[in-house]
Order: C-alpha cells, then sequence, then structure tokens
C-alpha cells in the first residue's frame, strides 16, 4: 500500500498538549508567584520600549516641528510680561528677612511631619492609555528608583492612582477612574466608611454599595481611609456632586467628583512605604 | 529565513503602534501567525505562536501564557484545515477565519473566567471582527514577500 499523497496533518497532537500544559503552568506560577515579574521587566526594557520608542519617534519630531513655529511669539509676549513680573519680585524680596522668621517657626511644628514625607518621589506622565481598556499612565521613574507595585500615586490637589507594572526606567498606574479601581475611604463629615469605584465612562467616581438611607449630602469631601494597607489615609479622593436616591431598591447611586484633574496631570508624587505606617 | 522572523517582527510593531486604540486594535501578530501557518505548516508554527502569545501578554499586562493558550489552540486548528483553507477563495478564508477567530475569543473568555479575570466580552467581539477584515491586507502583502524573497522554509 503506497503512502498517502497528502498527509492529514502536518501537527503533532503530543506537541500541542505539550505547549498547551506550559501556558497554564506558566499562568499558575504567574498568579501564584510574583518573582515572575523579572521576566516582564527584562522584556519589557530590551524589546517592548525600544519600540515603542522608535514608533514615538517619527510623530513627535513633526508635532514638535509645528509647535515651534506657533510658540516664538508665544514666547516674545511671555518674555515682556516675564520682564515685569521681574521688577515686581524684586520688591517683594525686601520682606524675605520678616518672612524668614515665620518659616522657622513653620518648620518646627512641622518637624514631625517632614520625617514622615522623606520618601516621597516626583515622576512626569510620558504616556497615557497604556493599558487598552483600562484607565492608565506611564510614568517615567522604575525600579531603579525603587518604585514597587501597589505604590500610592497622587498629584498635588489628591489621588490619582497606585502603581501595577514596574519595569527599569518605566511604570504604569491604573488610575482611581478605572472601573476595577477600588478605593477603601471615609466621608470626613460623617465617619462613614466607604467604598469608592471608577466609572470608566466618565471621569467621575460612584460609592458602591451605599443604603439608600445612609447620611450622605452634595458637597461632602471624601478622603482615603488606609484601610487595607494599599493607600495612604487621608488623601483627598474628591467632593460629592450628585446622589440619586432609587426609589424600591436597595443601594442609592453617588456620583463623586475627584480632587485631582485626572486628565490634565502632569507631574505626580509617588509615595514609598515607610509614609504608609504612619 | 531572516525575512520569515523579520514578518513577525513588523506584525509586533504593528500591534504596538494601534495598542492606542484600545480594544479595537487588531490582533496582527496572529495574522502574521496564521498566514505562515498555512503558507508553510509545520511543527514549529505552534512553537512560535507560544512565543508570540507571550509577547502579547507581556505588552498588554496579562497573566503570562493566557493568550499563547489560545494562540497555539487556533494555530492547531489551522495547521489541521490547511489543505481545505488552501483551496478557498480569499472571501471564503476570510468567513472561515471570522468563525475560527470568534471560537477563539470564547476560549479566551472562558480560560480568563476560569482564573477570575474580567474580560470585556462584547470588545473582544469586536476586535476579532476587525482583525478578520484585515485578513485580505495581511494575505497579500506576506504572499508578495514569500514570492518575492523565496521564503520556502522556515
Amino acid at each position: 500500500m503506497s503512502p498517502p499523497i497528502f498527509k492529514k496533518s502536518v501537527t503533532n497532537f503530543y506537541f500541542l498538549i505539550l505547549l498547551i500544559s506550559i501556558s497554564i503552568i506558566s499562568i499558575v506560577v504567574d498568579l501564584k508567584n510574583p518573582s515572575t515579574n523579572y521576566i516582564r521587566i527584562i522584556i519589557n526594557d530590551f524589546v517592548v520600549n525600544p519600540i515603542q520608542y522608535i514608533v514615538k519617534t517619527p510623530s513627535s519630531f513633526f508635532s514638535s516641528y509645528i509647535e515651534e513655529e506657533k510658540t516664538i511669539n508665544q514666547l516674545r509676549l511671555k518674555i515682556d510680561k516675564l520682564a515685569k513680573d521681574n521688577k515686581v519680585l524684586k520688591m517683594n524680596l525686601q520682606r524675605i528677612t520678616s518672612l524668614e522668621n515665620e518659616v522657622s517657626r513653620l518648620r518646627s511644628i512641622k518637624s514631625v511631619m517632614t520625617e514622615k514625607i522623606k520618601n516621597i518621589k516626583i515622576a512626569k506622565i510620558t504616556h497615557r492609555d497604556v493599558i487598552p481598556n483600562k484607565e492608565s499612565l506611564q510614568m517615567n521613574i522604575g525600579s531603579k528608583d525603587f518604585i514597587k507595585i501597589g505604590q500610592t500615586v497622587m498629584g498635588t490637589n489628591g489621588l490619582v492612582g497606585q502603581v501595577v507594572e514596574v519595569s527599569m526606567y518605566s511604570s504604569k498606574v491604573l488610575l482611581i477612574t478605572d472601573i476595577n479601581s477600588n478605593v477603601p475611604a471615609i466621608n470626613t463629615r460623617t465617619g462613614k466608611q466607604l467604598i469608592i469605584k471608577g466609572r470608566s465612562q466618565d471621569d467621575f467616581l460612584e460609592i458602591s454599595f451605599l443604603k439608600n438611607n445612609t447620611d450622605i449630602r452634595s458637597g461632602d469631601l471624601i478622603v482615603t481611609s488606609g484601610q487595607a494597607g494599599r493607600f495612604i489615609a487621608s488623601l483627598n479622593v474628591g467632593r460629592v456632586i450628585e446622589i440619586i436616591r432609587n426609589e424600591g431598591e436597595r443601594f442609592a447611586t453617588v456620583i463623586i467628583e475627584p480632587s485631582e484633574y485626572i486628565n490634565d496631570v502632569n507631574e505626580v508624587i509617588i509615595s514609598s512605604d515607610e509614609y504608609k505606617d504612619k | 529565513m531572516l525575512i520569515f522572523h523579520l514578518t513577525f517582527f513588523v506584525g509586533l510593531i504593528l500591534s504596538l503602534i494601534m495598542l492606542p486604540l484600545g480594544y479595537i486594535a487588531p490582533e496582527w501578530l496572529l495574522l502574521v501567525n496564521i498566514y505562515w501557518a498555512i503558507a508553510l505548516p509545520s511543527n514549529k508554527k505552534l512553537f512560535i505562536a507560544f512565543l508570540s502569545g507571550f509577547f502579547v501578554d507581556i505588552v498588554l499586562v496579562q497573566p503570562l501564557g493566557i493568550t499563547s493558550l489560545s494562540y497555539v489552540l487556533l494555530i492547531y486548528i489551522i495547521l489541521y484545515l490547511y489543505n481545505s483553507l488552501r483551496y478557498m477563495t480569499i472571501t471564503q478564508q476570510m468567513v472561515v477565519l471570522f468563525v475560527l477567530l470568534i471560537i477563539k475569543q470564547h476560549f479566551f473568555i472562558w480560560t480568563c473566567y476560569v482564573f477570575s479575570f474580567d474580560a470585556n466580552y462584547s470588545a473582544l467581539i469586536i476586535s476579532s471582527l476587525i482583525t478578520g477584515a484585515l485578513w485580505p491586507i495581511t494575505y497579500f502583502s506576506l504572499r508578495f514577500i514569500r514570492r518575492k524573497f523565496q521564503v520556502n522554509a522556515d
């Protein structure tokens, strides 16, 4: 009997089984064991980030050229304004001696505070929407600057998010406006414990599972409670702007406006673990 | 040989360019994998599909191996059906790929639920439709490359 002209299949079933079992093992290992993160860091730094940089260069070159033309006139106006401001500032400089005394007095009060905020780092935002389907940011500092997964990221006005992935020179931040992000928080007026969730369809937040008869008013300030040890305590999250009490249902819908302008923030502050313990 | 590997690299670059599109970003790397599996079927394609899935997982910050699992299964089906796929016209191939991609996405969603992850169902289905619609572009450009550079073996 002659062999068939076409082989029925070129593939090996046992090879398929082998690859499938390897992938399942790697999923399980990745979920249970955080040390697999080193593989991600290596491939991110040596393969993905260079490609992202190459891809970014052509488009940024053209946009920067166009911007340059536009901004020269703006710069001239700015120089005039700055020259004026400079004179005013020189006059104000004379008041500095009296202010110095005041500063030293305030410093003694804040000496306890400075010890806590010693370990703060400031990072710049390099990309937006880096994780598909998720509200996210990329910053320009990474594990080289001792950034770790889970650290709180805040702006000058309030909470921004938390670090979810760290490479050598960059790291990714999940924003509080993402639907998967839950922040343990507290209502400063009543002391009620809440869980704040992102909405993803707009830039507002909402409270999940708040009973209809709870005492909450429009304008209440919500701050982080520090429970579960993820976020630093008493950072501003936002203010309540709308309360919809759903008749006939158990839970009310409460809309919160974030304190930080999350879509416009350019620089963020990352705090390290030492601050969280206080 | 070099050209063969370069096409995968180009596929990776294309996926990274379209990353800001979010959930409608097409899976270029998978399309390149499918083309080579039909053009030059061999056992090695399964391994390459596994590696590409690994890269996609790293880029999209998913648990390592969750995409490679679905890629390997899809490429296995294609390697099994490559003789029938070669006889079809490009439109017929596109329709078959739609079906296979949607099966693959359902498998992916199922894996996500087994490991208790959130999967955006409608987004994944839309992305598979877009990926299928891009099949003719991939097919003709890669066929041109294969004939021009005489790629006969991986």
